[in-house]
């Protein structure tokens, strides 16, 4: 990766707590070790050697202040901390702010009253233009804050105890109604599956890397129907495994295909929908059989229906065995795999992609079975924040990590990426067609 | 031990304690998900500062090893004093016993 700049401030900011945490400790250190130079074993010993008392002092009190002693690094540990959180407030707060969308909102209202007789639909277009892409960026600007602002802000008790307490939430956060309610409202259909004439140019070629498959899973959600996609890859030394890539939401609003706002609504607040189905119906087609190891890749909602799915203990563990999830811009801090299934979940989270945050819980503690690599990428535009292939670009980018735990995670979902792979595309829908 | 050795003791603690903290920010760069040349400009500079908390360690080793010499010679002094007394008291005792066969 070296040659190649991709600054992380999430990582700083991670950084800048380690730093801080060793200032910290340094200057206890330093305020321990002055005292030892008063210890009174000391003076009441000069009396025998009135020189080596003074020269233990000296050490002690060198040893203990500048300029190189505990307390001159304590204050060097301080200051860059202070310089890393300072880059990364700059970042967050000046570099992230939308200066341009802002000055151009601000242009229009400067000029809209002069030009308004002229052109009354085409200044009121423009500024709606205007606003709306305001509103875009104003919201990769604050997502960052998501969690504090709906600790603080949201009219349901519930929800904001729930947020403060990082549970997983149960409830609406306006009315505090259960979210199970979605099941009754936004009826969920029995998941059906086709096999897709449309042929990806990547079927049937092996994925190769994370990036690889969460670019496929990017082209998928750019097809023109709701599909998902299950590989099968045989090793050389002949073991089968199979990947299943699972896109997530293509439209606003309710169609007949679970990759729709409806779908993605019931996939974070149930744990059985159409979608889920629909891939248990994809791997019956698609002849893998029972207790089969795979390797599920997700973005957004494809990135929770794996997770509900990789939580199932009748589908992880009973009809195959999910040993990897990759979920990318997907909310699943609060979303559990199957007890003793050993699944290993990465989750990439754009901090600055306001999905990631819809589940209100921040990110799960790291293990190594569990890994959240968080970054801040904000394109000022929700869509373009959100966008599969900026996914893609950012998990090939962690490719030369060092990090022991993603290397953990890469040696494992490596036998999935070379071998023999041929693809099948499926068409999703909620239901048979009539 | 002397409360002197514990001081010299202590102060080496602290010493490891410093090293300690060197290989902490290391390894803390090091697992870090982090890749770009800057990145490797930030461990290079991490690198720096361990060698800094080894530097300071070195310094609470000396102020240890000078403690300890304080020790070992006041307890020469001591036992220096001790035999001056013991002498001046076997030579009292000498004498009081001689005056005392006069």
């Amino acid at each position: 990766m070296s040659g190649r700049i991709v600054v992380d401030y999430e990582e700083l900011r991670r950084m800048s707590r380690v730093w801080a945490a060793a200032a910290k400790s340094l200057a206890g250190q330093a305020l321990s070790v002055v005292s030892l130079a008063g210890e009174p074993c000391i003076a009441t010993n000069a009396v025998f050697d009135p020189v080596g008392a003074a020269h233990a002092d000296v050490a002690i009190l060198a040893a203990a202040a500048v300029p190189h002693g505990l307390a001159a690094m304590s204050a060097k540990f301080a200051a860059d901390g202070l310089a890393l959180e300072a880059v990364v407030l700059k970042e967050e707060f000046v570099d992230d702010f939308p200066v341009r969308e802002l000055a151009a909102f601000d242009g229009w209202l400067t000029t809209a009253a002069f030009r308004l007789p002229f052109d009354p639909g085409g200044v009121l277009r423009d500024g709606n233009a205007r606003l709306a892409a305001l509103s875009d960026a104003g919201i990769g600007y604050l997502s960052p804050f998501l969690e504090p602002m709906l600790s603080m802000l949201a009219p349901s008790a519930r929800f904001r105890s729930d947020v403060a307490a990082t549970r997983p939430l149960q409830v609406d956060p306006v009315f505090g109604a259960p979210l199970a309610l979605v099941g009754l409202l936004a009826r969920e259909g029995p998941g059906y599956v086709a096999v897709s004439p449309v042929r990806p140019v990547w079927a049937d070629s092996p994925i190769g890397s994370l990036g690889s498959a969460m670019r496929r899973v990017s082209d998928l959600e750019h097809a023109p129907s709701a599909d998902l996609a299950v590989e099968r890859v045989v090793a050389a030394d002949g073991t089968t495994r199979w990947v299943v890539e699972l896109p997530g939401m293509r439209h606003m609003g309710v169609s007949a295909d679970p990759e729709d706002l409806s779908g993605s609504v019931a996939a974070m607040a149930l744990p059985a929908t159409a979608y889920t189905r629909s891939v248990g119906k994809a791997l019956d087609a698609a002849g893998v059989p029972r207790g089969a190891p795979v390797l599920l890749v997700g973005h957004s909602e494809g990135g929770i229906v794996a997770m509900d799915l990789a939580g199932d203990p009748a589908f992880n563990g009973g009809r195959v065995r999910v040993t990897h999830v990759v979920a990318a811009g997907s909310p699943i801090s609060s979303k559990p795999v199957a007890p003793g299934s050993g699944t290993a979940v990465l989750s990439v989270e754009n901090v600055n992609d306001i999905v990631t945050h819809l589940d209100a819980v921040a990110a799960a503690p790291e293990t190594p079975q569990r890994l959240t690599y968080q970054f801040s990428a904000d394109a000022h535009d929700v869509v373009q924040t959100h966008d599969a292939a900026r996914y893609a670009a950012r998990i090939e980018a962690l490719d030369g990590s060092p990090n022991p735990l993603w290397r953990g995670f890469a040696d494992g979902v490596a036998p999935y990426l070379q071998g023999a792979t041929a693809t099948i595309v499926f068409n999703l829908a909620d239901g048979p067609p009539n | 031990m002397s409360s002197l050795d514990a001081l010299a003791d202590e102060l080496r603690q602290h010493a490891r304690r410093a090293e300690a903290i060197g290989d902490e920010l290391v390894h803390a760069a090091a697992v870090a998900t982090w890749t770009s040349v800057a990145a490797d400009a930030f461990r290079a500079h991490v690198a720096r500062r361990r060698r800094d908390c080894s530097q300071v360690a070195g310094m609470l080793r000396s102020a240890s090893s000078a403690v300890s010499h304080f020790a070992h010679d006041v307890e020469m002094e001591k036992a220096r004093l001790r035999r001056l007394e013991q002498t001046v008291v076997h030579g009292v005792g000498h004498a009081i016993s001689f005056v005392g066969r006069l």
